[in-house]
């Protein structure tokens, strides 16, 4: 598939069970990016199959971001310039299922926001910034275990309503691209920390009927434009070039580039027509510096 | 500092709550376990009952963690109830104006502001552009008093926020108003931008040392970068009634900036502030340009990369401060003093 826009949401999902009816309901395409795992695509949106457990949440989730990443910086390289993200205009939504601690039956098919996320094993907590919320979708908290636990006595210490084997996984894969407000947890309540039987034919309703309830609303959100960058592309290539052709260090880069951003955000013209000479001598190099900042109006930034 | 924990009494519902867009009230109070007892707590709690609670072990697992996105989260803030075990006092900087007060403090019991002024620092300072607001308040009150004892000082106590604009919520301002009246050696500066002077009128009376201080811009420069405050006329309506109502009133015009025609755009200011504070009755004006250290301003420019003002090249001064050229400071400043020499004498006017 030859890629139009930029991906600006992800799914992560440890099964395929899990990852069906969200495929399905988007729709997406299986796509062979990146051995290892299996990966989705629609028109703006890529998902990611990883297998169960932290460690393999974390490497796919990796795996998806750096795919993305990539695809998205060869597409539109100047809506990066000047953000915190690494990689902006983006969400990531792990769906999926998890135990519900309180054993209480009346939960069970039922889709949680989650706004508390703790790693067991290190005790670390983490909390979504929660910027959606849906109608009819409540919250709860979720720690992420190693292993699968079973049975009341498997309660202790977990401190929270649901529990999963991927979340806090997820979390590490995603903190090299994205901010906290990036990441988005939804866990349906699939079982009451007993091992189930016929999981697909329980599960497969409830899978169906979240993906349902989410869908639109996360097509709703896509349908809105993403932030306008400072600079367009022909203001980041022709910026960009400039640096290249007269070799500036990083430090002389960042300079150039605050200058450059200045001048476009005062409602002031680049010179785009000016392309300085390439290969030049130190010294001349430094005149050309000096030639560049006259351009922009500045004489000493 | 029991006596200081009481409330007004009054049952204020939320629509009564002078909170800006575009959150009018918080979807979650995260809380603190150990803070969950404390009465502020139980009181804030009652002003937002259908928030979700959240309940934390430290506020700084929330606050200062890294990967926030202040302006993201600024958007749809939200609102910690924790307490403060340390730093309750700090020692005011060099760079802000003390009035001739040598022993100048100020503290933090909220961090944040509801509003959202495109040049705040606090973007530059904090990792996260959620509310914390330390319930502890009777330790606060505590420390001042125990500072009290090595002799008089200056209190700024409205300097990571704008405290009145939470005056609704739980009666902070008022609280310090009528501590202050009781320390002979205390003078309290509550430095606003909001209009919300009854809040504080409701609770608590006017006495010389309880300064409100408001700070006023050009309606044009408040409008583009002023987020979410007050229009300049009803912070002056407000400045007016307090001053009638004997408080002293300062009025700061701070950050200054030289924009557009702001020779013009300042003398229209003073002249509809002056047309409505009596100068004989004000306290006096403080005036500063906009300044800000080299590391905020890093980080204010990356949560607002499209920010004209930010990002311009601002230049660093003798001490260091990034800010506009010192020949433009200059002339800026001999211009407004001339002008507010129209309406003060020389001894009420301080520049930063
Ligand atoms: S009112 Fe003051 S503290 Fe609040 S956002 Fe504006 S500058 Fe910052």
């Amino acid at each position: 598939m030859v890629r139009k826009c930029p991906i600006r949401l992800g799914f992560v999902f440890a099964l395929m069970d899990e990852a069906r009816p969200f495929i399905r309901e988007w729709p997406m395409k299986p796509v062979h990016p990146l051995p290892g795992f299996s990966f989705f695509q629609g028109e703006d949106v890529a998902a990611v199959v990883t297998g169960m457990g932290s460690e393999r949440a974390s490497a796919g989730t990796t795996a998806l971001l750096s795919w993305i990443y990539t695809e998205n910086r060869a597409l539109a390289p100047h809506r990066f310039f000047g953000r915190t993200s690494r990689l902006p205009d983006f969400s990531l939504f792990n769906i999926g299922l998890a135990g519900r601690i309180d054993r209480n039956p009346e939960t069970l098919g039922q889709t949680f926001l989650i706004h508390r996320l703790r790693h067991q094993a290190t005790g670390e907590t983490f909390y979504p910034d929660l910027l959606y919320r849906w109608e009819g979708v409540p919250e709860a908290s979720l720690t992420t275990v190693a292993k699968p636990v079973f049975g009341d006595s498997a309660k202790e210490g977990l401190d929270a309503d649901l529990v999963d084997m991927e979340g806090s996984g997820i979390l590490i894969g995603a903190r090299a691209f994205l901010q906290n407000h990036q990441v988005h947890f939804y866990k349906i309540a699939s079982d009451l920390l007993s091992p189930m039987k016929n999981l697909r034919q329980t599960t497969g309703p409830w899978l169906q009927q979240s993906a349902r309830k989410l869908v639109p609303g996360l097509k709703r959100w896509l349908s809105q434009p993403p932030e306008s960058p400072p600079l367009t592309e022909a203001q980041f290539v022709w910026m960009h070039s400039v640096a290249e052709k007269l070799r500036f260090s990083f430090t002389r880069t960042k300079t150039w580039e605050q200058l450059c951003l200045s001048t476009v955000l005062q409602g002031k013209p680049l010179p785009l027509d000016y392309h300085p000479p390439a290969n030049l001598s130190k010294k001349d190099q430094h005149e050309q510096w000096h030639h560049m900042q006259k351009l922009l109006g500045v004489t000493k930034p | 500092m029991a006596s200081y924990a009481k409330t007004s009494g009054r049952d204020e519902t939320l629509s009564s709550v002078i909170v800006p867009s575009p959150q009018r009230s918080f979807s979650h109070l995260y809380i603190e376990k150990e803070a969950l007892d404390e009465p502020d707590t139980k009181l804030l709690r009652k002003r937002f009952p259908k928030a979700t609670v959240v309940e934390i072990d430290r506020y700084t697992e929330l606050f200062n963690r890294s990967g926030q996105s202040f302006a993201a989260q600024k958007a749809v803030p939200k609102l910690i109830l924790a307490k403060k075990r340390e730093d309750l006092l700090y020692r005011g900087s060099p760079y802000t104006p003390n009035f001739g007060h040598r022993r100048f403090f100020y503290n933090a019991m909220i961090l944040n502001c509801l509003y959202n002024c495109e040049y705040c620092y606090l973007q530059g300072m904090y990792r996260s552009g959620n509310l914390v607001w330390f319930v502890n308040s009777g330790d606060f009150f505590q420390a001042v008093a125990e500072e009290l004892k090595k002799g008089p000082l200056y209190l700024c106590i409205s300097y990571d926020t704008d405290m009145l604009a939470f005056e609704n919520l739980l009666p902070l301002c008022a609280r310090w108003a009528e501590f202050s009246r009781k320390e002979p050696g205390l003078t309290i500066e509550l430095r606003t931008k909001s209009a919300n002077y009854r809040a504080l009128a409701r609770n608590a009376e006017a006495h010389e040392r309880f300064i409100l201080a408001w700070t006023l811009s050009p309606e044009a420069v408040s409008r583009r970068y002023e987020q979410g405050t007050p229009p300049i006329t009803q912070r002056l309506a407000s400045a007016r009634e307090a001053m009638e109502a004997g408080w002293p009133v300062r009025l700061c015009f701070d950050p200054v900036l030289l924009e557009g025609e702001w020779e013009e755009d300042y003398r229209q200011l003073f002249a509809e502030a002056f047309a409505q504070i009596d100068p004989k009755r004000l306290q006096d004006v403080s005036v500063g340009f906009f300044r800000s250290n080299r590391d905020f301003l890093k980080t204010m420019r990356r949560q607002r990369p499209d920010s004209a003002l930010l990002n311009r090249p601002w230049q660093a001064d003798a001490a260091k401060q990034l800010t506009y050229p010192t020949s433009e400071i200059e002339e800026a400043r001999a211009t407004l003093r001339s002008e507010l020499l129209r309406y003060l004498p020389e001894g009420k006017i301080h520049f930063a």
